[in-house]
């Protein structure tokens, strides 16, 4: 969450040096790494549960067996029902298999979000420079002496009064909101990267040699600072993803996400709170797919930062 | 030094300031008119009006933020919405047991932390490293709401040794119910321990690889010596920050624990003035914990510069 200025200057002299590699030279360079190699796998099964879990899944997610008076309820997990059934008698794996899909798109859309909202404040800000960098980064500031859970409970209660603005927003304004709401928890800790890699590109010939060209701001900033930006990129968008899983699927856990009876792991794990003694499989099935999710991509940022060349991170 | 800490101070009162505009900002100006809110939308527009004088709605918002913060500073935050008592009095209330859980587990984890961070980080790659530190990257790979749930089955569900719920009995406070924090602080401490393990076992290694532990080293000091005159001292300094930056996150991951344990802390204050749209109280609420992480990130910054004389100068 927050960062020592040494270590970004650090962060920022280092992306100097690995300039312009795309982010599947990185993947490559990750599974040299012992992280990496067993990251990767993780997520892939993952990804691949989040594309194909609603057709993999043995029943429909929201399907009640309610058959023979209350008997398939709160089984434990059987031939019929792999990891049991909850207290409405749904299939705990069929749900737990629905889930993915929402949770990783969610979480991902609101990681590039953040990266993408961060990127144009940071580098505009920071290659425009004087007050106007000044009085942005001070909102920053401002935004990051929030720990990240309370401001996304504070951006989306407040997102949450809102109707849809347009009717066939609807269906989707709640996943938008988390989405909206995690991109802008992110904004300022990426910004404050960006801001620093562009302060350091600047002073940079190639750059002066793009001003003398005469070419505008937004192509000197995205066309010639940003490719050079990359490695930095790279490993902040995996380091925003695991954490936008923590967070989407915390907001789910606190009854502020995604509503009920939708198959979100979150969801899931708070409803199984009551039933934590009968069946704990209702508890043990949504939380080892986010723990496997989570390690699974700490893992891969991990494998990606060191084949980058880039320092640990310091700090949540 | 001193000139240090009055530019530190001044910058944490700006930021304070920020904070508590940002707060204002989001909960009472983004979510459009309170009045319509509160009476719904078929409200009478006699009605809508008194509730707005009521609620002084009718002012300027910047007089409205003013006369907020200035009230804060003396310690007023107004009414609650859905309580009808004074803030402050609900928030002290809820304040002191999430400083004990907060307190509990930072005396927990940071100094076994460390240790092992140290430990770890002096053998790094050896099979003990690799085993702590992949456990240190579960712990900070699981939720708080996972860690919870799971030390809940273990500790209350099979083996029955603890409470799986941690509220308070009327008239009673955490220490006389020393059984209640178990499981919360447990909670708080798996986390904790990860990150700054994980931490210190970083700076660790890469201090070790540097060339003035490689000439300690290399001078024939013994081992126990360069550890402690040269490694330790280098390796706290980022170390510092980052168990700084969590005391604050602490109080934030507190809304996560206290919610799984039912613990009446300010976390699950903080979930319910939002469930119940009590703005007053979520205000207050979200002023304590934001500031307490910007206070937290001070204290490191000043923590930082006593032990680096470089930072001092600039």
């Amino acid at each position: 969450m927050t960062d020592s200025g040494v270590g970004l200057r650090r962060r920022a002299g280092v992306a100097l040096s690995a300039s312009g590699r795309g982010l599947r030279s990185f993947l490559r360079l990750a599974l040299g790494t012992t992280a990496g190699r067993i990251g990767l796998p993780i997520v892939a099964i993952h990804l691949f549960i989040a594309l194909f879990g609603p057709s993999l899944a043995p029943y429909p997610a929201n399907e009640f067996h309610l058959q023979n008076a209350g008997e398939h309820q709160l089984i434990g997990p059987s031939a019929l029902y792999w990891l049991g059934t909850d207290q409405y008698g749904r299939d705990v794996f069929s749900r737990v298999l629905t889930g993915a899909g929402s949770l990783i798109s969610i979480a991902l859309a609101g990681a590039v979000l953040g990266i993408l909202l961060g990127t144009v404040v940071g580098m505009g800000s920071g290659y425009r420079g004087g007050r106007v960098d000044e009085a942005v980064m001070r909102v920053m500031d401002g935004l990051m002496a929030f720990p990240s859970l309370l401001l996304a409970l504070l951006v989306l209660s407040t997102l949450g009064e809102r109707p849809a603005p347009w009717p066939w927003l609807g269906p989707y304004w709640e996943p938008v909101l988390i989405v909206v709401t995690v991109g802008v928890v992110f904004m300022p800790s990426v910004a404050r990267v960006m801001r620093s890699v562009t302060l350091k590109e600047k002073t940079l010939e190639f750059v002066m040699n793009a001003r003398l060209r005469g070419e505008s701001g937004a192509y000197i900033v995205f066309c010639e600072i940003l490719p050079n930006a990359m490695t930095v990129l790279a490993v902040e968008l995996s380091v925003r993803l695991s954490y936008s899983i923590l967070i989407v699927s915390s907001l789910g856990f606190l009854g502020l996400g995604v509503q009920p009876p939708s198959p979100d792991w979150g969801l899931m794990i708070s409803e199984s709170r009551q039933f934590i003694g009968a069946a704990p499989w209702m508890t043990l099935a949504p939380a080892g797919a986010v723990a496997s999710l989570v390690v699974g991509v700490n893992l891969l940022t991990d494998g990606i930062r060191q084949a980058s060349g880039l320092p640990r991170e310091s700090g949540r | 030094m001193l000139r240090f800490l009055t530019v530190r101070m001044s910058l944490i009162a700006l930021t304070l300031v920020t904070v508590s505009l940002v707060i204002f900002i989001i909960t009472e100006i983004l979510p459009g008119d309170a009045a319509t809110r509160r009476l719904g939308q078929f409200a009478t527009e006699q009605s809508l009006e008194n509730l707005r004088a009521e609620l002084g709605l009718d002012r300027p918002a910047a007089e409205r933020y003013l006369r907020w913060i200035g009230g804060a500073l003396q310690g007023d935050f107004g009414r609650s919405l859905v309580q009808k008592r004074p803030v402050a009095d609900i928030v002290l209330h809820r304040l002191w047991p999430s400083v004990h859980l907060a307190v509990f587990a930072f005396l927990v984890a940071v100094p076994s932390a460390v240790l092992v961070g140290i430990w770890a980080g002096v053998r790094a790659d050896s099979r003990g490293d690799r085993v702590v530190s992949a456990i240190a990257m579960v712990g900070i790979s699981l939720p708080e709401f996972v860690t919870g749930l799971l030390l809940m089955l273990l500790f209350s569900s099979t083996l029955d040794l603890l409470p799986s719920t941690s509220s308070i009995p009327r008239g009673g406070t955490p220490l006389t119910n020393p059984q209640i924090l178990v499981l919360p602080t447990l909670t708080l401490t798996a986390l904790l321990f990860a990150y700054v393990m994980r931490m210190t076992r970083a700076s660790v290694t890469e201090v070790m690889g540097s060339h003035y532990v490689r000439t300690a080293i290399l001078k024939g000091l013994p081992m126990r010596r360069v550890l402690y005159r040269h490694v330790v001292p280098n390796a706290m300094l980022p170390t510092i920050s980052v168990v700084a930056a969590n005391a604050g996150w602490l109080l934030g991951g507190l809304i996560i624990v206290e919610n799984v344990f039912a613990y009446p802390g300010l976390g699950q204050l903080l979930l319910s003035s939002i469930l119940t749209r009590d703005t007053p109280l979520l205000q207050a609420v979200t002023l304590i914990v934001a500031g307490t992480y910007a206070v937290g990130n001070l204290l490191a910054d000043i923590g930082y510069a006593l032990l680096d004389p470089r930072i001092r100068l600039t």
